[in-house]
Order: structure tokens, then sequence, then C-alpha cells
């Protein structure tokens, strides 16, 4: 899956710590991402995942280190600057209103549009246009709860297209999804050809979609690099603490992960 | 997307359509039966007329019924406005300028500049606004940090409602008999006494109201779905919530100084607009102004022509049509 990656950063994130009422939730993380790069973070619950997303587009301000994107540090971005930078599709809360998939999807255009502005003709093409790549064009007049889980976040994906971000910033996209839309949202992720920072549970599709991966646990980088380097029985087993074997996957000949599930204990 | 937006601006029509026809409708309908024909010259006409039955007509028409409809179209409008941007920016479909102690806030100011004060007109206002903002400030106050938590927001809220109907009703508890009888009267809302020169101020606020909730209609409608969401696009999530709830206290404050105490629109109307024409605010927005128009016209032709000689309170009007439309509501939903 890896590919040839231009070298300048697009995004950088240096020694950034985080920490709530003496916890730290984040300790020194640093790592780059590359135009179009797609980099997965992988770790078990609680290890920081989301807060490391969270920090990078400003939810949680009161970290230390520094975000930069592409050269200039992200607190110097006014917020509905970095939104023109920073796509983020987590998933959607249950809503007490039924809204309309087209009127999700009308909300990336929220950063581009001034206060008094009206949507014009552009903004709808826009609109058809991001509906149609994630192929929802159909159901853009339905309300978003008769949606399926696939379909919800495809829709997702398309406002933060309309967003017209350089990076987008995933958390948990294929979170209780079935194989067959786990696959077709990765895909989808990997043809939009947008630099992705995508937080996952599932490693074997970690390492079919992802270009890096960064293995997180308690709030430190336990290893990053490449599918191969992070993705080792060693690594697996000390930071999840189970049984596991990594082979290769017949078809895309990268790591592929086996579980013991008849483990006794959690002993690795 | 053309055919929801040819849908929605057939609505939009039919709703103008309908106010305009709610009024006219509602100048000829009263003690005094006017026919529709002579409501309709009068209004196009100067009521100089030569025969005395039809100047009393134009007389009633003009300094009795048309301030009347049109306060009650403004109320409709301004309470229904403020209900739903209230419901959209905290969520929570329940809200209403009452469940925030707006209203109760608003109405112990305005009955404090009555009693305590003997106010009149300008007093009457002020008192009434001021209770409507300290209301909204004391809810911030006691919510303190957790004013950015939108259920402590609610709750806060909830509690100061009770903390000044408790006021309310220790001042109605030590008026005379005849004081506490009209200051009841009051609470229970009324557009009998509304006259030309009274318009002005509401209208203005709730038009100004509506302009601010129609310039800010994408960022509520996207707080809708959540502050996460609002804040990953750049919205100002904290300074919006707090600006419109103050908004929404002065446009409520004013048209209960006006009217009193009225019920029930802020919570209902808004839910019928978005079952018509979605919830993304910039579709919903007028449709709800126009429907709350509409409703509040009705309900004063009702409230004024259901028994003989007798005028009923519009609040209860709107109780009683709004708890029959709450069941409906709650029967429907899944």
């Amino acid at each position: 899956m890896s590919k040839n990656l231009p070298d300048k950063a697009i995004m950088t994130v240096d020694n950034l710590s985080w920490q709530v009422d003496q916890l730290s939730i984040l300790k020194q993380i640093s790592f780059d991402l590359m135009p179009e790069e797609v980099v997965g973070i992988i770790g078990p619950n609680g290890s920081g995942k989301s807060s490391l997303l969270k920090c990078i587009y400003r939810r949680y301000q009161d970290f230390t280190g520094r975000v930069s994107l592409c050269g200039k540090p992200t607190e110097d971005y006014q917020q509905r600057q970095l939104a023109k930078n920073l796509a983020v599709v987590s998933q959607e809360p249950e809503s007490n209103f039924e809204i309309k998939t087209i009127d999700i999807v009308r909300m990336g255009l929220v950063p581009h549009k001034g206060l008094f502005e009206f949507d014009n003709k552009n903004d709808e093409n826009k609109l058809s246009q991001a509906l149609a790549k994630v192929d929802l064009l159909n159901k853009s007049e339905q309300l978003f709860s008769s949606l399926s889980g696939g379909e919800k976040q495809r829709a997702l994906i398309a406002r933060a297209l309309v967003q017209e971000p350089n990076i987008f910033l995933m958390d948990e996209p294929t979170n209780h999804l079935d194989i067959q839309h786990q696959i077709e949202i990765m895909q989808l992720i990997r043809q939009l050809g947008i630099g992705t920072i995508v937080t996952m549970h599932d490693l074997n599709l970690a390492a079919n979609f992802c270009d890096r991966l960064i293995l997180l646990n308690n709030g430190e980088i336990v290893v990053q690099g490449s599918i191969e380097e992070v993705l080792n029985s060693e690594h697996i087993a000390k930071v999840f603490e189970v049984q596991v074997r990594v082979d290769k996957n017949p078809f895309s000949q990268l790591p592929q992960i086996a579980l013991n599930y008849h483990q006794s204990g959690r002993e690795g | 997307m053309h055919q929801s937006l040819c849908k929605q601006n057939i609505y939009t029509i039919l709703m103008i359509m309908s106010v305009i026809l709610s009024v006219l409708l509602a100048m000829s309908i009263g003690s005094l039966d006017i026919s529709l024909t002579d409501s309709f010259n009068c209004l196009f006409s100067e009521h100089t007329s030569s025969k005395s039955s039809d100047s009393l007509a134009c007389t009633i028409i003009w300094e009795i019924r048309l301030p009347r409809i049109l306060m009650a179209a403004i109320t409709g409008a301004g309470l229904s406005a403020a209900g739903l941007i209230l419901q959209s920016v905290t969520r929570n479909p329940l809200a209403d300028p009452y469940l925030f102690g707006i209203s109760s806030g608003a109405s112990l100011g305005a009955v404090s500049a009555m009693t305590l004060f003997a106010g009149t007109g300008i007093t009457i206002i002020f008192g009434a606004l001021s209770g409507g903002i300290l209301s909204i400030l004391l809810m911030l106050i006691i919510a303190g940090r957790s004013v950015y938590v939108v259920e402590k927001l609610l709750l806060s809220g909830v509690a100061i409602s009770f903390m000044l109907s408790a006021f309310m009703s220790l001042i109605l508890y030590y008026s005379t008999p005849d004081v506490a009888t009209s200051l009841l009267f009051w609470m229970m809302g009324s557009f009998e006494n509304s006259q030309w020169n009274d318009l002005l101020l509401p209208a203005v606020y709730v038009l100004t109201g509506a302009v601010v909730f129609f310039i800010f209609r994408r960022w509520i409608t996207v707080i809708q779905t959540g502050d996460e969401t609002a804040l990953a696009l750049g919205i100002p999530v904290n300074q919006l919530r707090v600006g419109i709830l103050l908004v929404c206290a002065i446009m409520t404050a004013v048209i209960v100084a006006h009217v009193g105490g009225i019920g029930f629109v802020g919570l209902m109307i808004p839910h019928i607009a978005r079952y018509w024409v979605g919830t993304a605010v910039q579709r919903v927005l007028l449709t709800t102004i126009l429907l709350g128009s509409v409703f509040m016209i009705w309900v004063d032709v009702v409230a004024r022509s259901l028994l003989e000689a007798q005028v009923l309170p519009i609040g209860i009007v709107t109780s009683a049509i709004g708890s029959i439309f709450f069941f409906i509501m709650l029967k429907r939903r899944k």
C-alpha cells in the first residue's frame, strides 16, 4: 500500500503532552504526516488515540508541545481557519432532531461561508460532487438517521470533503460496521488521496490500508513506522496483552495477525 | 435537492398566504359581526364613512381588532422562533422560554414593576426585560463552569424557573385581592389591551431576533448535531450559545411585558414546522415564524369567541391546545 510520497510533511506533531488533573493522558508524542499519506493510530482502549486527535484539532488546547500544519503552529490558526485545513470525521452522536443527509453534508460549507453569505450554485455543485464521490447522491433527501452505519460514515466523509481540507482526522471510522462496509470505508479513504490520520481497532484492517502505523499505549508511542515494523507479535503481545501470531496475508502479503482466543489469563 | 427546495418554497408561500388570510378572517370575527367584504373595505379605505354603522365597524377593526391581531401574530412569531432556537442550541426538544425561566423571570420583573413600583407601560417593559435577562444571568452564574455542558445548563434553567415562580407566588400572596386577580389575569396572557403604539417595540425586537437567528442559521443547525462537530467546524460554540440565550431572553421578555405569560407556543410550533420542512434552521425558521403567527391569531379568535360576552385568557387556550398536541406527539413518537 505504501507509495512514493512527497517528503515535505503537511503536519508535524512535536513532543505533544497532555494531562488532566495531574493524570498524564498523552506523553511526548511526535510524528509527521506526509501529503496523501494514511497514518493509522492503534492501541488499546484508553491508550490516548482519540485524545491525540482532539489535541490536533484543538478540541483540547491545554497541551504542551506543538502541532504544526504546513509549518505553522495550530495555535496561530483561528478555529475557523483550522477547520478549513483539518476535517474531523468521528462517530456522530444520536440527535434528538431528524436531519436530512444533504443538511449534514452542507455543514461542511460552514468554515468557508461568511455569516451573511448565502449558498450559491457552486456550493450546491460541491455538495453534489461530494455525495457522488461517496455514492450517496440518491440518498441526499433521506433522513441521516435512516441510513445504514456504512452510509452514515460515507455521509460524514462527504461532509469532510466539502470542507476541502488538507488533512483528514478520522476517529474509528469503521466502528460498528460489518466487514464489507469496513473495507468499503477504508478503500474510500485511500481513494481520496488526502493526508489522513485514522484511529483504528482492527489491526488487520490497519495493516492493509495504512502507509504507516503508530502504536500507542498509556499515552505513549510504543513504536511507529512501517506496517512490518509495528505489527510484530512482540509489540502486540506487550501492548494488548494477548497471544498472537503474525503471518502474511495471502492476498496483500502484508502482516496478518492471528489471535489465540483460548489463552489462559492475560499472560502475553 | 431541487425538489426539496421547491417543496420548501411552496410551504413558505402557503404560510405567507395563511398569515394574510388569517388576519383578514380574524378581523371579521368577534362580538360584532362584520362581513368579510366590510372588513376588507375598511382595511383599504379611510374609515370616515358617512354611514355610522360602517364607521363603527371600521373603528372596531382599526382601533380594536387589528392591533390585537397583529400583536397576536408578533407574539406567536417571537415565542415560536425563540422556542425553535432554544431547542436547537440545547439539543433538547422540550426547551422553550419557560423551561429556562426566561418567561418566569420576565413575569416576575413585570409583576414586581406593577405591584412594588405601581408601574405602567415602560416601567413594566423595563421590569420584564430586567427579569428575563436576570434569569439568564442567574442561570449562567449558577451553572458556572458547567455552562458549557448543555444538560447542566438546562437543569440550572429549570431550577431558576422554579425559584422565580416562587418569588412571583410570594408577591401574589402578599397582594390585595384586587391586585392579585388582575395579576393572575395578566399572567395568563391577553391581547385585550393591545394598541397600535404597543406594537412597535415587540415588532422591532422579534424582527431583530429573527434576523440574528437567520444570520447564525448555519451554526445553529450544526450545534443541533453536537458540540464536538460544531467545534471541529470552527464554530465558537460557547459564545454562540450564551449569545443566543440572551437574544431569546430579551425577545421573550419584551413579549411577556406586553401580553403576559403565554406557554406552549414556543414548545409545539417548532415541532410542527420541523415535521413539515425538516430540521435545518435555514429551512425551518421562516416556517416556524409564520406558523406561530397563524396559530396565535386563531388562538386569539377562539379566546374571544368561544364564550359569549367573555374573553378567555390566551394562556388557557394555548395550554389546552398545547397539551392535546403533546399527547399526539408522544403517541406518534416511536
